[in-house]
């Protein structure tokens, strides 16, 4: 189910059997009167064209890099790390709703879509608070480099037994970021979903 | 007549968690332009460890923390670029009209200006102080002062005084100039309800112990006026630089029985430490317009002052005594003071109740509400006429704070490709005061239940 199709299609909320609520977020928007796409993750950028001068000047001093095992070693390094970042891209971010049971944040990282090819999803980190911990799940504004964001926040008791503050906070949609539509519908879902409240048009502005 | 209501943007290094008059100004005009129906933000440096970012004041005053380092006394460097960046989201997100700069040491409100009309926002900016010429303090800031209001669109002063003070500083139009004085909240400036005993009268002194605020005087005559009158006691409340000669001086004395040192207090003790007394001294070297002895007319104490700056233009003069800031003129005055009050003719409720007829922060809202419409209904500077008006500063300012000028609009620029304003998050719910009020109705209503 798609909440708001004409603005921001990039939000998708699925029943995942029971009442279990999953809402998605991807990683590209519409923007524009026209419909354009942005992507948030382009499987290619500015990087890519350094590389690949790069391996045509490696491929050129192959043998002098090669006889050396520590240059061998450091260009291993920067490939490794160079595959690993084109590996891991955020596909889409996902907040599920377990009712009586808790929130799970979903982060979904790995190739972005070509022209050819879907988004191919490599790896997952997830964080579950338990319903118990769950004090408020609010939406909060704050400060993200130069700019003021809207985010979604789940503020929960500490985990850790030693920390000075009473309260922790997970945000949501970390690296995405979709603007405060996008997160007035997660928040009302997942209120409703939790806590039971159901907020009729009138009371909500 | 337009009635649209605004979006106001205030910005100034001073305000809140520090205690100050500029800072309870900033605040007492916000909240009485969101009772007349504005939206007001307000703009200011963060405070360490804490205090970042987008915080929310009662009656619903958005506050934007920037985190900025701060020298001296809640001040930071002027960095002319540096603030744009955060600038530009916050007066585009929030819709801003009319950006309002206040205090002339303040580098962020020099900076709001500046940037502004990039924004499409209009700007005014208030002066809270006095400033002399020929000190190093002001041949500096005076041009940065007049670099920054070359093109402002209206500058509100606190007092005449104040008013002349600022147009020979910043070598502005005169017309462009506008007074709207402070004001007191008077239900928090009750007289003592109880007749004060005239056998002993307490002269009240409450300032920062600094050397503008006159303490030399005071540590001059507070011992002759004691040898003088027997029964008259000083209580002096504040901390400063000076402190330590008030100190010696009572020490030297032997007058700790007669004069009490109270230390820094609270705004909200202020009262309390006033209507211990019959009579409030200030010794002021340099005041714009005074707030202290405004506050204990208002809590009915009768007022002794240096004439300075825009200190006659605050209160009627049957309530008022006024001395030259020098030892012989400050005691003669007091003398006077002493004995009209021992006569018994000076009424504290009937003072009381001719300030709360003169000062109200709602006028003072209404009347800057005027300038604010005066200001948009106004034609904005073309960006040529800017440049052109900011090269006449002289032969060596000129130049520079144009080149600073071109290089903002570049950096403008830069920003509108790195942060398009496609992405921004545009505030879409803003503070709604009738829910707020039905909220806390409801949890009143719970609680008492």
């Amino acid at each position: 189910m798609i909440p708001l199709p004409q603005t921001h299609p990039q939000l998708s909320v699925h029943n995942l059997g029971g009442d279990v609520f999953e809402f998605k977020v991807e990683s590209w928007r519409v923007v524009g009167k026209d419909g354009r796409i942005k992507r948030g993750a382009r499987w290619w950028s500015v990087v890519d064209l350094i590389v690949l001068i790069g391996l045509a000047w490696i491929w050129d001093e192959r043998q002098r890099l090669l006889q050396s095992r520590y240059k061998a070693l450091a260009l291993a390094a920067v490939v490794v790390r160079y595959l690993h970042s084109k590996c891991n891209h955020v596909l889409w971010e996902s907040i599920l709703a377990f009712p009586s049971h808790g929130v799970q944040l979903e982060v979904h990282r790995g190739i972005p879509p070509t022209p050819l090819t879907p988004p191919l999803a490599i790896s997952v980190s997830r964080r579950f608070v338990p319903l118990h911990s769950v004090m408020d799940i609010v939406i909060n504004e704050g400060l993200r480099t130069w700019d003021f964001r809207y985010y979604l926040a789940v503020i929960r008791t500490t985990q850790a037994q030693d920390s000075l503050e009473d309260v922790q906070v997970e945000v949501g949609f970390e690296n995405i970021n979709p603007p405060f539509a996008v997160l007035s519908e997660v928040y009302h879902g997942l209120r409703e979903v939790l806590f039971d409240e159901i907020e009729d048009s009138s009371t909500d502005r | 007549m337009a009635t649209k209501s605004l979006n106001i943007a205030m910005v100034c290094d001073f305000f809140h968690p520090v205690a100050g008059g500029v800072e309870n100004h900033i605040f007492m005009l916000a909240s009485n332009l969101i009772r007349r129906g504005h939206k007001v933000i307000i703009i200011t440096h963060s405070h360490p460890s804490t205090r970042h970012g987008i915080r929310w004041m009662i009656p619903g005053i958005k506050v934007y923390h920037i985190p900025f380092k701060t020298l001296v006394s809640s001040a930071t460097l002027p960095n002319f670029l540096t603030f744009l960046p955060y600038l530009r989201p916050i007066l585009l997100r929030e819709r801003i009209d009319l950006v309002h700069g206040h205090a002339s040491l303040s580098s962020l409100a020099h900076e709001g200006i500046l940037h502004s009309h990039l924004l499409g926002a209009r700007t005014v900016f208030t002066d809270h102080s006095l400033f002399g010429f020929d000190d190093a303090t002001g041949i500096l800031t005076n041009k940065l002062l007049e670099a920054a209001l070359r093109n402002v669109d209206a500058v509100i002063c606190v007092s005449n005084t104040g008013r002349e003070n600022t147009v020979l500083r910043a070598s502005l139009h005169p017309s462009i100039a506008h007074v709207i004085p402070n004001a007191v909240i008077a239900e928090q400036f009750r007289p003592s309800p109880t007749l004060l005993d005239t056998t002993t009268i307490n002269i009240v002194v409450v300032s920062r112990l600094a050397y503008r605020k006159g303490v030399d005087l005071l540590v001059a005559t507070a011992p002759r006026i004691c040898s003088l009158f027997p029964n008259v006691n000083f209580i002096v409340g504040g901390d400063g630089p000076k402190l330590v000669e008030l100190l010696q001086m009572r020490e030297k004395h032997m007058l700790q029985d007669r004069i009490t040192l109270l230390g820094p207090i609270r705004h909200k003790d202020v009262r309390e430490v006033l209507i211990e007394g019959s009579i409030f001294l200030n010794t002021s070297l340099t005041e714009a317009f005074c707030i202290g002895i405004l506050e204990a007319a208002c809590a009915g104490l009768y007022v002794v002052s240096t004439r300075v700056g825009g200190v006659p233009e605050v209160l009627p003069e049957d309530m008022i005594s006024f001395a030259e800031p020098e030892e012989d003129d400050v005691v003669r005055a007091l003398s006077d003071a002493i004995s009209h009050v021992s006569r018994g003719n000076h009424d504290p409720h009937k003072a009381h109740e001719r300030v709360r007829g003169m000062y109200d922060w709602a006028h003072v809202a209404e009347r800057t509400e005027v300038v604010y419409r005066g200001v948009l209904d106004s034609e904005p500077r073309e960006l040529w006429d800017r440049i052109k008006r900011t090269a006449s500063l002289g032969i060596f300012a000129g130049p520079i704070f144009m080149i600073i000028l071109v290089v903002d609009c570049y950096f403008f620029m830069f920003l509108e490709w790195l942060m398009p304003r496609e992405d921004l998050h545009y505030v879409e719910q803003e503070w709604d005061t009738r829910r707020f009020t039905d909220i806390c109705r409801d949890e009143l209503q719970e609680q008492q239940a």
